[in-house]
């Protein structure tokens, strides 16, 4: 453990601490954000946002290289598709329900193979890998600061609409007849979970992006009864597997994003099944005492 | 003058091309407390939805206290026959009554009076002891005792219940009736209910839905040869299912 802190604390070794901070920071986006995409059952439509943003991402690369608009930033494509495709996905979900499943799969692939498609075409070497997996060890202090802000947004959001984001998620149709704009909230919450997956791709790629989103939140879920308390376990959990899935990488020199979701994977299942094992003794034991 | 709380006039209803309710004509007073009888896909339901505005009739006008449905919603509490809901969604008691409350500000934060509103409706259905326990852990009685409290807690101008009783248990049923007939005047109240032998012994007059709406006196359905012979017939089955059900008496 030693080593690790005085590399931590090492002036000259920047990454690592950069890595820890935003694996940290990203947890707050992840735990919020993740509680509302798995308790609204909407993980499959992350899913498809994430895959898209490598459309947004390859377009603005080629604009910026083969066209010359150098403006374009990568990071402005991807924002623009994950929100496209949010707000194609939440307009469908709303007013043509049993389309639904069909145009989240058509967004998600359709998304990849046209940034795959812009990404052969662009000048230079760009390696599509990057940006499934990311490198949580290349990162700026630029990305630390959008980070940040991202954490700013959605907590302050999630806090003043609560209790409406909490009705919509349960109860659409009561909300409604209370007078809440049910479409508006609804579409506000996609838009939430497309920013946190844009600005979190770019950092920790779109694999592990899914991973964070629902894993430590389905942990949390496990063990609360309110939707406020998930949020805060999961951002717990999200922390705690992110610091120990970089120290583990650290150690056995491996890449730091497939071991925490190695890790956390491995916790869902053990914990799933310890619950089903635990609540099944429960129902032998009193059919048993039945007898 | 003061307008009836609930008024249709020519209301007909079809779902595609069956006709679920035809040329409605109903005028309920302010303050009226009413069950609605019939049998089941005779149109109880979509005669709900019809006043709350979540469907539009295909002929005819429907006015709640004299405004477009639409317009009144807010002053109608609801309490649907089930609601669709995810089990394991995390969400206690106390935030599904206070949803009730989520029209009082313009970002839905809950005031000290709301709090305190929303734990009277719970106080009400005798719910206190389940303040703070997930609503996935509670019983079907239960849950429907939650979401009554829940549309108490809207301070309704109008109270539509759809079948509230039918996973309570008895005791607590004949206690409902007694609660809402204490909002009697306060508020007007229509109860969606198979219960016919309990509806007979409580008022005087029912509203029986069978694709038309009629209001009738109650000693019509009790009648083996009257009117609505065929929600008599549907009273039997019912009763009899209701003895298997929950093992209780055939004459409680």
């Amino acid at each position: 453990m030693n080593d690790l802190l005085v590399a931590l604390l090492d002036p000259d070794i920047v990454f690592l601490r950069y890595a820890f901070l935003i694996g940290l920071m990203a947890s707050v986006a992840f735990g919020v954000i993740g509680s509302l995409v798995v308790a609204r059952r909407i993980s499959y439509i992350a899913g498809s946002i994430s895959h898209s943003v490598l459309g947004g991402l390859g377009i603005a690369l080629y604009v910026q290289r083969a066209v010359g608009i150098s403006w374009f930033h990568p990071l402005l494509g991807a924002v623009i598709a994950a929100l496209l495709s949010a707000l194609i996905i939440g307009w469908v979900s709303l007013y043509a329900r049993q389309r639904e499943d069909t145009v989240i799969g058509a967004i998600w692939s359709i998304g990849m193979a046209i940034g795959l498609l812009f990404l052969a075409k662009t000048p230079g070497y760009v390696d599509p890998m990057s940006y499934l997996f990311g490198n949580i060890l290349l990162i700026s202090q630029h990305d630390l600061i959008l980070v940040f802000l991202l954490d700013v947004v959605i907590v302050s959001t999630v806090a003043i609409f609560y209790n409406r984001i909490l009705a919509v998620c349960f109860d659409d149709e009561f909300a409604r007849l209370r007078g809440i704009r049910v479409e508006l909230y609804y579409l506000l919450m996609l838009c939430l979970v497309a920013l946190t997956i844009v600005l979190l791709v770019t950092v920790v790629g779109i694999v592990l992006v899914i991973a964070m989103l629902t894993l430590p939140a389905a942990i949390a879920g496990q063990f609360s009864g309110k939707l406020s308390h998930m949020m805060m376990l999961s951002i717990v959990v999200c922390a705690l597997f992110t610091v120990s899935g970089l120290s583990a990488s650290y150690y056995l020199d491996m890449p730091g994003g497939p071991i925490i979701i190695a890790m956390l994977g491995a916790a869902y299942l053990l914990i799933l099944g310890f619950m089903r094992y635990r609540s099944g003794f429960r129902t032998f034991r009193n059919q048993w005492i039945r007898k | 003058m003061i307008s009836p709380a609930i008024s249709m006039s020519d209301v007909s209803f079809y779902y595609g091309e069956t006709c679920i309710l035809k040329d409605v004509n109903l005028e309920i007073e302010d303050g009226a407390f009413m069950y609605i009888v019939g049998p089941n896909g005779g149109g109880k339901t979509t005669l709900l939805r019809l006043m709350l505005g979540l469907m539009r009739p295909d002929t005819g006008r429907i006015t709640v206290m004299g405004q477009n449905p639409g317009l009144r919603q807010r002053q109608i509490g609801y309490v649907p026959q089930h609601i669709q809901y995810d089990p394991q969604f995390p969400i206690n008691v106390l935030d599904i009554v206070l949803m009730g409350r989520i029209d009082r500000s313009v970002t839905g934060r809950y005031s000290a009076l709301d709090y305190s509103i929303a734990r009277r409706s719970l106080h009400l259905m005798e719910m206190d002891d389940a303040v703070g326990q997930p609503f996935s852990e509670l019983s079907g009685g239960q849950r429907q005792r939650v979401l009554i409290a829940r549309a108490l807690a809207c301070e309704p101008r109008v109270l539509l219940l759809d079948e509230p009783t039918a996973s309570l248990d008895a005791q607590f049923e004949s206690r409902l009736m007694e609660i809402l007939c204490g909002f009697k005047g306060d508020m007007t109240i229509l109860v969606v209910s198979h219960d016919l032998e309990y509806v007979a012994s409580a008022v005087n007059e029912v509203i029986c839905v069978n694709q038309t709406v009629q209001i009738h006196p109650t000693e019509i359905l009790t009648a083996p040869s009257g009117l609505h012979g065929q929600s008599y017939a549907y009273r039997r089955i019912r009763h009899d299912r209701r003895v298997v059900n929950s093992g209780a008496s055939a004459d409680e």
